[in-house]
């Protein structure tokens, strides 16, 4: 018996999450802090291996499956672009949390953690099976815990993780309600058979429904967003990234894939996912407009873009063309690379000035007034990032955009024409709030927070240099990720019939 | 009929616990109400044929989870709160049984039973035809120990730490300094009484 | 199993679920919280089986309700785990004490 090499990149970040447990603790007792890190990192790059194989063999034989019984594994578009946004960016943030978590009690489990943590979610993306697929969103939500709540000293994470796990476990307790109603009414949990066999009632529409608010917890959808800036806000900077780059992003392909199961049932789900995508945008901006700390502001522009997705998706859902869909997940990609350059930029910059000297008080943006006099090179990604995300042209956050725009335009429907002027003009108003910061970091008087902070370790730059010359690579270039972006979008058309 | 009332019985008892759980203003009477919560549904899996769903149901449900409750309950201590609701629980109760209803009027005229082939063994089909999700569930029990263990380990830096030496000496050296510096003092004071 | 006493399940995996929504909106105490979820984890349970039930599958039914309660037990112990951190650091479970993160 073969195993398809996706199966690999599934198996071995669970595997070796434990060893980096044990690499740590025996770091500990010789006194080699490193060796955790090093350990999450070799993981991380061994996985790499089975990523670039699996991605040829989707390339030269399609979408494959591997079925261990009842449930199957299956590697198409969609799975492997969910597996190489969590892989890069869980690498990049293994090596900035070097220096980041150096002085903080119980790095090993971070790092034995955020390795699980990636496995989990590459699995997440591949699994064929709809409670197979609760299962591992359920493990994922429970390895994201402690690392929201990891510095346990301070009351603000503290509440921010126990806030995030009773709003995700009752979450995920309405997505079981719903996959109960599916399993009832067509007697399997596959979801290719689940959407062949499914048949229009209101049964179905109900759990359609459910699988919308549960995994629409995890996704941040506006009514439930609540817990979503104090987890990104509070946990340590590069668990933001992740949580903001990947883990919202995988909480939304578990949600496409059990709603793709149901498309014969019920054409709801199209203007059901613009109208969200509408929502998230407005109260994004609206709430991330007065914020004064940089990570809330951060989290709450994440609301913005999962709206945007969320349109790009909703119009293939709509018009069964394959141009929404792409762009929305290349937004997702660029989401995921700016905004964890983001997190991870505005994390150099808040263990420089505050996590250093000691304290745990949140990054103002007032405190980054001139900071590029003293860190030009976070100075500078934190403000490429955040002008990516603003969707200013030359950068990567532009190309997306408006791929999810001319996919818009091109149904030649006027409600659906009117919503993505809705969004280009939120894009616009988005600007409002990012502006201040580009120009508080370069045209102000550096404050003294900035003229008191520690100077910046090497290793933490290197990944805010390979993100910023991404940013700037795919803006320039956008057909860089056309072999991760095309597949992943004819997958939700191939779930939609066409 | 005579079932329906057989089953009724576990029903109304599941949930005038539940609610007597969320009523009661005792945190160790809650996670006791729970656990009648637990026993119940665990009867009712047991007469809707789910025989080894009950025994793990009563086993961890029952008896497991309400030992942690009255442990972490033991931990924190049980304060007995005022009932001041985040929403106010006309507005509570409007919201869910407006939810509710319409759930219930989309799905109970459509509950029908549909009759498939026989099927294997609960034990074949937990281990075998389900088993990726039992490798999954491991992870998960991996992740969750790994959480308890950050949340709540007393972390004292161990002694054969670098870091310890280094405060020790430092402390040592500080004591001696201060040592030295009471003594300096002493003497200047009785060198000025002696002048 | 007659389409009466079906319905009775089925109602009560809702009433369920409904008090414990209404509980998650109502409880302040962080050791309640976790205590009403697991109440409705326990209708989910339920609702799985019966589904199990419906299609003839009791035996794949009671596989998903075993993998159901043994990842909400994890969740719950994470979450008492949580909420005896925030009885330690801030001698309350009061939900009120926590407010610092409004806005």
């Amino acid at each position: 018996m073969t195993y398809p090499s996706f199966l690999w990149l599934i198996a071995l970040p669970l595997v070796t999450a434990p060893l980096v447990y044990l690499a740590g603790r025996l770091g500990k007792r010789i006194g080699q802090r490193v060796l955790a890190q090093g350990a999450a990192i070799a993981s991380l790059l061994a996985a790499w291996m089975p990523f670039i194989l699996a991605s040829v063999e989707l390339r030269i034989y399609g979408p494959h499956s591997f079925a261990a019984e009842a449930i199957s594994l299956r590697l198409d578009g969609m799975g492997l672009l969910l597996a190489g946004l969590s892989l890069g960016l869980g690498t990049l943030v293994v090596l900035f949390s070097g220096s980041y978590m150096a002085n903080e009690a119980g790095e090993e489990k971070y790092y034995a953690m955020l390795v699980a943590m990636i496995g989990v979610m590459i699995g997440l993306g591949c699994t064929g099976d709809l409670f197979n697929l609760w299962i591992w969103f359920e493990a994922m939500a429970v390895s994201s815990y402690l690392l929201v709540a990891f510095y346990r000293d301070q009351p603000a994470s503290l509440e921010a993780g126990i806030k995030y796990l009773v709003q995700s476990a009752a979450g995920s307790v309405l997505v079981l309600l719903g996959i109960g109603l599916v399993l009832s009414q067509t007697g399997t949990l596959d979801l290719m058979e689940i959407l062949t066999i499914a048949e229009t009632s209101p049964l179905m529409l109900a759990a359609g429904a459910l699988f919308l608010i549960g995994f629409g917890v995890k996704t941040a959808l506006v009514p439930l967003h609540t817990w979503l800036p104090d987890a990104h806000a509070q946990a340590p900077s590069g668990i933001s990234a992740m949580l903001s780059g990947v883990v919202i992003e995988a909480g939304m392909i578990a949600m496409l894939r059990s709603l793709l199961a149901l498309t014969g049932v019920e054409s709801l789900w199209g203007p059901l996912l613009m109208g969200f995508g509408a929502l998230n945008m407005l109260a994004g901006n609206l709430l991330a407009f007065g914020q004064k700390q940089v990570k809330r502001m951060l989290a709450y522009s994440s609301l913005v873009h999962i709206g945007y997705m969320l349109v790009g998706l909703g119009i293939t859902f709509y018009a069964g063309e394959s141009g929404g869909a792409q762009g929305g997940l290349f937004h997702m990609l660029n989401h995921g690379l700016m905004k964890g350059m983001a997190f991870l930029a505005a994390g150099t910059l808040l263990y420089a000035l505050h996590l250093s000297l000691g304290d745990h008080k949140p990054l103002l943006i007032a405190d980054l007034a001139g900071a590029a006099k003293r860190y030009p090179i976070a100075a500078l990604t934190l403000s490429l990032a955040v002008l990516g995300l603003g969707g200013l042209p030359p950068l990567a956050g532009f190309m997306s955009k408006w791929q999810i725009f001319v996919a818009g335009f091109e149904t030649h429907n006027a409600w659906i024409g009117a919503l993505v002027a809705f969004a280009a003009l939120n894009s616009v108003f988005s600007l409002a709030y990012y502006a201040p910061l580009v120009n508080a970091v370069y045209r102000l008087e550096p404050s003294e927070s900035v003229l008191s902070g520690k100077p910046l370790s090497g290793l933490m730059k290197v990944p805010l240099i390979v993100l910023g010359l991404a940013t700037v690579a795919i803006g320039i270039w956008p057909a860089l990720l056309d072999w991760l972006t095309v597949p992943a979008g004819a997958t939700v058309l191939v779930g939609l019939g066409g | 009929m005579l079932e329906a009332i057989l089953f009724a019985l576990p029903i109304l008892t599941a949930l005038l616990a539940g609610i007597q759980a969320i009523r009661t203003r005792s945190l160790i009477r809650s996670a006791l109400w729970l656990a009648g919560v637990s026993a119940s549904i665990a009867v009712l899996f047991y007469m809707l044929g789910a025989h080894q769903v009950a025994v793990i149901e009563l086993s961890v449900g029952a008896g497991l989870v309400t030992v942690l409750f009255v442990f972490a309950i033991g931990i924190a201590g049980a304060e007995i709160q005022p009932q001041r609701p985040i929403v106010p629980k006309t507005l509570a109760w409007v919201l869910i049984l407006v939810a509710i209803l319409l759930l219930a009027g989309f799905a109970l005229p459509f509950a029908t039973t549909v009759q498939h082939s026989t099927e294997p063994e609960t034990t074949s089909v937990f281990w075998q035809q389900r088993g990726l999700d039992v490798i999954v569930q491991v992870v998960l029990i991996f992740c969750g120990v790994l959480g308890l263990l950050g949340v709540l380990a007393e972390e004292k830096a161990p002694l054969d730490q670098p870091m310890v030496d280094e405060i020790a000496a430092e402390r040592e050296r500080d004591l001696r300094n201060l040592e030295y510096q009471s003594s300096q003092s002493m003497v200047s004071s009785q060198q000025g009484q002696t002048r | 199993m007659n389409p009466t006493t079906l319905k009775l399940c089925l109602m009560a995996v809702l009433s369920l679920v409904g008090i414990g929504l209404y509980g998650l909106m109502i409880c302040r105490n962080l050791i309640k919280m976790v205590i009403v979820l697991q109440i409705l984890v326990k209708a989910a349970a339920l609702g799985l089986i019966l589904a199990g039930q419906m299609s003839s599958q009791i035996n794949l039914g009671q596989s998903l309700g075993i993998t159901v309660i043994v990842a909400d037990t994890i969740v719950a112990v994470v979450g008492m785990a949580l909420a005896v951190q925030v009885q330690r650091r801030l001698g309350t479970l009061d939900v009120d004490a926590l407010s610092s993160l409004r806005g």
